[in-house]
């Protein structure tokens, strides 16, 4: 909670185009990741933007596809925000925050349970139609909160994916359809296949503050603007999602510059994540 | 096995047309930026301060707005009023019958979208120290449930007397095949592969709550907020005519 004196100090900060940690309104905070911390997982990142922190862990597992969509793989989500992660994390308030990212992350990435229009490519994780499948989980861990949660999150994640290794599976050959085939699975990591992630987005927040728009807010700059929007951009520039967070209305017209930001940055912050990763990686195998 | 799982087993799977259209039209032979057919009465509950009931084709939605009343002990103390939202699903509303009593998630997700986009609409420091609770029973799902959901409850909100900016109205765009389809019904939203959400006050130009999936360019989201922006100035124009009719009616009355 901070006082309106605070308030005032930060809204004028947004109007000046000087925020209290020095940025410009459409400068974003260092960015860092790491890749593969977590052993028991097929893949992890974690991911530090400001003083945010988050670590996500995706782990396959065999399962069923839904009766709707036998050809789809399964995508589950969730996040759980640790009780020290900061004041808007704890009991309930923190169970419900928790749900609402994880509904965020789940409507980014996969707008359809059918697998339709999802950034995701679920059809690449169906190994026997109607059957058996790969499903995703990808369990997400707030250790930190400042602010722009859900852009941590979501580059968190599509570096986790990129980072997730699926063993190969071979479908043994029946003769009678209805006979369940024969799963074998290759434990060769070199013959692991990758997630595809051309086309999973990032979320990018941005808030504002009369004609002022911020991005990559902290927890002091959220709770001092009207209100924020989050806006999922994929590699391409096209917007794949779009969620409004509690707080005051928008105009029309504020919510078209907003995408129209978010359409910029998204983009850049893609290329400084993809640099993050190739670095990332590289320190891993020396 | 505790009463109220799955005790039985249907017989019989609910079998979903494969199409949604029909040559050029929709399966109900709506044209593309149609709404179902609208009814909307306020007063129907009368042991609430406010309430309302919609119905948009099969989607049949009760709302019931409480307060302002004294909060509860246990939350923390709010200068400003506090507006708490609930929706819930009838056991009955559905092909598959819901045997989970508790909050499901998606009743949790709908009801905090709904809070999100009245809160940015009602004016809380009117009830200082206090709660206003509104409640959605949707009665039978039949497609963009959240979307009635909120007009009822921005009815019923009007018809309590709470203060608001504007009437909130919302609406769902569903994009089917290339084609964007206003007011979808289930079976349609089950085929899109885009989808808007839009609570939006028309005379106030304000939105409250906006909530898009899939992938869309610069141009498609544009028209699909144009789409959504005026479907909600058409349920508007029905909510304010439906408001002035009960007041009209109060008055024959006395």
């Amino acid at each position: 909670m901070i006082g309106s004196d605070e308030k005032d100090f930060i809204r004028g900060g947004f109007k000046a185009d000087i925020r209290s940690d020095g940025r410009a309104c459409n400068d974003s905070r260092p960015l860092s990741l790491s890749l593969g911390d977590l052993q028991p997982c097929s893949g992890s990142a974690r991911c530090t933007l400001g003083s945010t922190d988050v670590i996500v862990g995706v782990k396959a597992e065999l399962g069923a596809p839904l009766p709707d969509s036998p050809d789809c793989g399964g995508l589950h989500i969730t996040v759980e925000c640790s009780p020290c992660a900061g004041p808007t994390s704890q009991g309930r308030a923190g169970e419900a925050l928790s749900f609402e990212l994880a509904k965020c992350l789940e409507r980014a990435l996969n707008a359809h349970p059918s697998g339709r229009g999802s950034a995701l490519d679920l059809r690449a994780l169906s190994i026997v139609s109607g059957r058996t499948c790969w499903v995703l989980c990808i369990d997400a861990l707030v250790l930190a909160c400042d602010g722009s949660l859900l852009d941590a999150l979501s580059i968190a994640v599509r570096a986790a994916l990129q980072n997730t290794r699926i063993p190969l599976v071979e479908v043994g050959a029946t003769e009678d359809p209805d006979e369940e085939p024969e799963l074998e699975l290759d434990d060769d990591p070199a013959n692991a296949k990758q997630v595809d992630v051309s086309r999973v987005p990032i979320i990018v927040t941005v808030c504002q503050m009369d004609d002022a728009f911020v991005v990559d807010p902290t927890a002091r700059e959220e709770e001092a603007a009207e209100q924020a929007c989050h806006i999922a951009v994929m590699p391409t520039g096209n917007v794949c999602g779009m969620f409004r967070g509690s707080g005051a209305a928008v105009t029309p017209f504020a919510l078209q510059e907003m995408m129209s930001l978010a359409q910029k940055r998204g983009p850049l912050l893609l290329q400084a994540v993809g640099k993050s990763i190739a670095s990332a990686a590289m320190s891993m195998e020396t | 096995m505790a009463r109220g799982d799955d005790i039985s087993v249907k017989y019989e799977e609910h079998k979903r047309p494969l199409a949604v259209f029909e040559g050029d039209s929709r399966l109900d032979g709506r044209g593309y930026e149609m709404f179902r057919s609208v009814f909307m009465k306020t007063g129907t509950l009368s042991k609430a301060a406010g309430s309302a009931y919609a119905e948009f084709g099969n989607s049949k939605v009760m709302a019931g707005v409480y307060g302002p009343r004294e909060s509860d002990r246990r939350e923390t103390f709010s200068e400003e009023g506090r507006l708490r939202c609930d929706i819930k699903f009838a056991t009955f509303s559905r092909h598959t019958r819901k045997s989970n009593f508790s909050q499901t998630d998606e009743e949790k997700d709908m009801s905090s979208q709904m809070l999100a986009a009245l809160e940015a609409a009602v004016l809380a420091h009117t009830f200082p120290k206090s709660n206003v609770d509104v409640y959605c029973l949707v009665l039978e799902s039949g497609g963009s449930d959240l979307a009635v959901c909120v007009s009822a409850a921005s009815l019923a909100l009007a018809d309590g007397g709470i203060e608001m900016r504007d009437l909130v109205s919302a609406c769902r765009v569903s994009r089917v095949e290339g084609h964007l389809l206003l007011d979808p019904t289930e079976n349609e939203a089950y085929r899109e592969d885009g989808g808007l959400l839009l609570a939006y006050m028309p005379q106030a130009n304000l939105v409250g709550q906006v909530v898009m999936t899939g992938e869309w360019d610069n141009e498609d989201a544009k028209e699909v907020l144009q789409l959504g922006m005026g479907g909600c100035a058409q349920i508007d124009a029905y909510m304010r005519q439906c408001l002035r009719e009960a007041l009209s009616g109060d008055s024959m009355d006395e």
